[in-house]
């Protein structure tokens, strides 16, 4: 195990103010504080290579969970443990194997251009020339930037410059990389650019990759496990996949019949959601959708049919809804 | 009604920071006992300078201290930071509002807060050094100082209001903010009553509008003035503010025009 | 060790760089740094106007000390250390620190090297040439070895006051909103440009808190005026090595309530 966190948690002291002038002079003389859980008591591990998805709404505690993974802050209680160190330490042999990317943050200096910042994570992570230059070269490729290293950092485009972060934080080759949003506020094209680029890094590198996110197409092109978190706690961890179905009993077919078909046949078969005419929708359990299926092809004469699974977008969405509902 | 909210909305957003105030309000405490520190040191071998003694220089650099924090404006930082570097101009130009008073209603609230604060802190002052000025003035005196303090606040605010709008020139004024401070350091009296200042400085300070933000007005509390002077005072007052109110007009007028060629 | 000092050398060249890439801050800055220096400068001439000794320094010798002030304080450390120390509560206020945090290298050492304000030079220059023109005027005598000893405690009086700053600006960990902590220092290094005694005379106990304050310019000067005693020397590099040590303990027990923004 790569990373091992055994109920970490992690609160905030956070001071109240009641609205109004009449709240802030109060507020002069008599400050109320409550502590956040921002992660209340989880647990999970990660295996080197493994490229895992955190999902969850905007407070959950991501980034939180990665800002104590990666040693900036340090945990209320719990015990983290990353490539066998303890990230707070913060001993330098673990902050060269760990890189944390920030999609709102820049580490890069404003006013000069990108290279002279890699230079400066040269000197800092001790990388020989020789490494330093292979590594450079192949990001480089990579993320095709050759012709923007020069160029004053404040003059490049926020995909552009995203691409730079990137550099930076891999040049010194990480072991794990920790990326928070790291597609957020790009345009489409230049998600999938990299989102193609997270991929190949991960297969290239064998690096393990936690990656946060709230576009679920990042997770979904990338992850094959998710761990799902909200209010502090985990609700789910584990496949993408078994997610759909843990949480979705039933898949959707929809059926278009050469000629209106009568309710209650169907309805042996499974829910019917919606009937307009020819066109039905039925609901039936996940593990029987095929055999519905067969049979509807079989017993009526079927013009069009498809077997819809729910979108995990949707799912999601759902989990944390019915959490929501039922605290 | 809309005044009150105004204000009370900018008094609320000084209570969430007023551990900044808290901040300035000591450095003004700093400075002044360190300069009247150092003049002590001076008065151990002068029983008397200039027309003042020991204990009449002591209570000056405690006025020093609520002086600035009633009547030293700041508008300059709000004006660069928030309406040009972060640019909020622009929304607040399309408000039914002047400009000039919406700085000054935002500015009216820390000065009200440092001002208490001040007082608090000078008499605490007094107690400690044994030092309470005898307020000895006639009714008289009293208005005419009244008259005096608001128009230094005025030509304080007008002058940082003029230095201030150089920000829609340049961003790169914080090197001029500096400089202005300094002056006012030395020519408004902060380091030593005007009348002690040497020679030339001396004749200087009188003919710049800056001793009338804070010189005169804490002389006048001192009751160093007759009313005669203070009356002469209020004139020189006005005269400035005139002129500065003159040339703030004339400088807005370019400002916009520079404002709205840039296309913002 | 020499690790760090290549990277020093390197955030010297990238600090060059930058500061020909943004000339305008280069200008304000040294305008506003001039104009202090003239400031302390002036004030000195008037406070001791009307005197011709304070606090058993003579006027000549309170020239003398201003200008040490300005090349060390004045320039030295607002050079090397001020622009940092300003950036701190910026640092906690949107997380910029973590950036540091994150970096194989001492936290303490990354947060006080960041910005080099290489213009500061110029006011260097100026201040040493102020200097020499009133030890030549005050008909001082300055040997090898007085100098030699002036050098040495200039370095430990900066080390004192570097710890002083940080021991101070560490605070902004809990307090990041007071985002003007910094001109609370400031103001209190206005301490150095005076004699020691001089806090005597403020009659404020608080204030003998900031007592180290004054030890930074005053020792070193002592020595070129040749009224250095033994007991100044351990007084400054006690305080110095002391605050020094204290201020690294109180920033890593600090560092444990950084919230990273989040709080």
């Amino acid at each position: 195990m790569i990373i091992n966190v055994k109920n970490l948690t992690k609160y905030y002291r956070v001071h109240q103010k009641e609205p109004g002038l009449s709240g802030s002079l109060k507020s002069l003389f008599n400050r109320k504080y409550y502590d956040a859980k921002a992660v209340d008591d989880i647990s999970f591990s990660i295996q080197e290579g493994e490229l895992i998805g955190f999902i969850g709404p905007n407070g959950a505690g991501k980034t939180t969970t990665l800002k104590c993974l990666s040693g900036l802050l340090y945990p209320t209680s719990g015990k983290v443990e990353v490539l066998g160190f303890t990230p707070f330490n913060r001993k330098h042999e673990f902050l060269k194997k760990i890189s944390l990317v920030m999609g709102q943050k820049n580490q890069l200096w404003w006013d000069l251009p990108a290279i002279d910042s890699f230079l400066l994570n040269k000197e800092i992570y001790e990388i020989s020339d020789s490494v330093y230059k292979k590594t450079l070269d192949e990001l480089v490729e990579l993320l095709d930037v050759k012709d923007i290293l020069q160029v004053q950092v404040r003059k490049l485009s926020l995909g552009q410059r995203m691409k730079c972060e990137l550099i930076a934080a891999l040049i010194h080759n990480p072991k794990i990389l920790f990326l928070d949003e790291p597609t957020i506020g790009l345009d489409v094209v230049m998600q999938q650019k990299l989102r193609d680029f997270v991929k190949e890094y991960n297969e290239r590198y064998n690096a393990t990759i936690l990656l946060t996110s709230h576009y679920m197409k990042d997770v979904e092109q990338l992850c094959e496990r998710i761990i799902i978190i909200d209010h502090g706690k985990i609700l789910y961890d584990g496949k993408l996949e078994d997610i759909v179905k843990k949480y979705v009993k039933n898949k959707t077919l929809s059926v278009i019949f050469q000629k209106p078909v009568e309710k209650n046949k169907l309805e042996k078969l499974g829910k019917v959601l919606e009937i307009d005419g020819p066109k039905v929708i039925l609901s039936v359990p996940r593990e029987k959708s095929n055999h519905v299926a067969s049979k509807l092809l079989e017993d009526f004469s079927v013009e069009d049919l498809n077997i819809e699974e729910a979108n995990i977008e949707e799912i999601i969405r759902d989990v944390f809804t019915k959490k929501a509902s039922s605290t | 009604m809309r005044y009150v909210r105004i204000f009370s909305l900018h008094f609320q957003d000084l209570l969430a920071h007023r551990s900044r105030s808290i901040v300035y309000v000591f450095t003004y405490v700093f400075n002044s006992l360190l300069f009247l520190a150092f003049i002590r040191g001076v008065f151990s071998k002068n029983s008397s300078l200039g027309g003042w003694t020991l204990s009449t220089v002591t209570s000056y650099y405690f006025l020093l201290i609520l002086a600035p924090a009633l009547l030293m404006t700041h508008p300059e930082m709000p004006v660069l930071r928030d309406d040009i570097e972060k640019g909020e101009l622009a929304g607040r130009l399309l408000k039914p509002f002047s400009y000039y008073w919406q700085r000054f209603y935002h500015e009216i609230p820390y000065r009200i807060f440092q001002g208490l604060l001040a007082v608090v802190i000078y008499f605490s002052l007094s107690a400690i050094f044994g030092n309470f000025l005898r307020l000895n003035l006639s009714l008289m005196q009293v208005a005419l100082i009244i008259i005096i303090f608001v128009l230094a606040y005025m030509i304080s605010f007008t002058f940082k209001m003029i230095i201030a709008i150089v920000a829609f020139w340049t961003t790169d004024t914080r090197g001029l903010h500096e400089l202005t401070d300094v002056i006012i350091l030395i020519f408004a009296g902060f380091i030593v009553p005007v009348n002690l200042l040497p020679g030339i400085l001396e004749k200087a300070a009188y003919l710049l509008p800056f001793s009338y933000i804070i010189y005169f007005p804490v002389i006048a509390i001192q009751g160093k003035l007759s009313v005669l002077s203070m009356l002469s005072v209020i004139s020189s007052q006005i005269i400035w503010l005139c002129m500065l109110v003159i040339f703030f007009r004339f400088q807005w007028k370019k400002a916009l025009i520079r404002f709205t060629d840039l296309g913002h | 060790m020499k690790h760090y000092f290549q990277i020093y050398l390197l955030l010297i060249k990238l600090n060059y760089r930058r500061s020909i890439a943004n000339r305008a801050d280069l200008f304000t800055g040294l305008f506003g740094s001039l104009s202090w220096g003239v400031f302390s400068i002036v004030s000195i001439y008037i406070l001791s106007a009307r005197s011709s000794s304070v606090f058993g320094w003579s006027r000549a010798e309170l020239f003398i000390l201003i200008g040490v002030f300005n090349i060390m304080v004045g320039s030295t450390f607002r050079m090397l250390f001020s622009r940092n120390f300003e950036n701190f509560s910026k640092l906690m206020r949107y997380g910029e620190l973590d950036g540091v945090l994150l970096k194989p290298l001492d936290t303490q050492f990354a947060v006080s090297t960041q910005h080099i304000s290489l213009y500061v030079i110029i006011r260097a220059v100026i201040a040493c040439i102020y200097t020499y023109i009133v030890i030549v005027q005050s008909n001082a005598v300055v040997s090898f070895l007085s100098f030699l000893s002036f050098f040495i405690l200039a370095i430990i009086g900066l080390i004192l006051l570097y710890a002083c700053w940080f021991l101070v600006m560490t605070l902004t960990v809990w307090l990041p909103d007071i985002y003007n902590l910094d001109e609370i220092l400031y103001s209190t290094d206005a301490l150095t440009r005076y004699p020691p005694q001089i806090l005597n005379a403020m009659k404020i106990l608080v204030f003998y808190l900031f007592f180290p304050f004054t030890l930074v310019v005053s020792t070193p000067t002592k020595a070129l005026l040749h009224k250095l005693s033994v007991l100044d020397v351990v007084i400054l590099v006690g305080f110095a090595c002391g605050l020094l040590f204290i201020s690294r303990k109180f920033w890593k027990f600090a560092l444990r309530y950084y919230t990273s923004a989040s709080g």
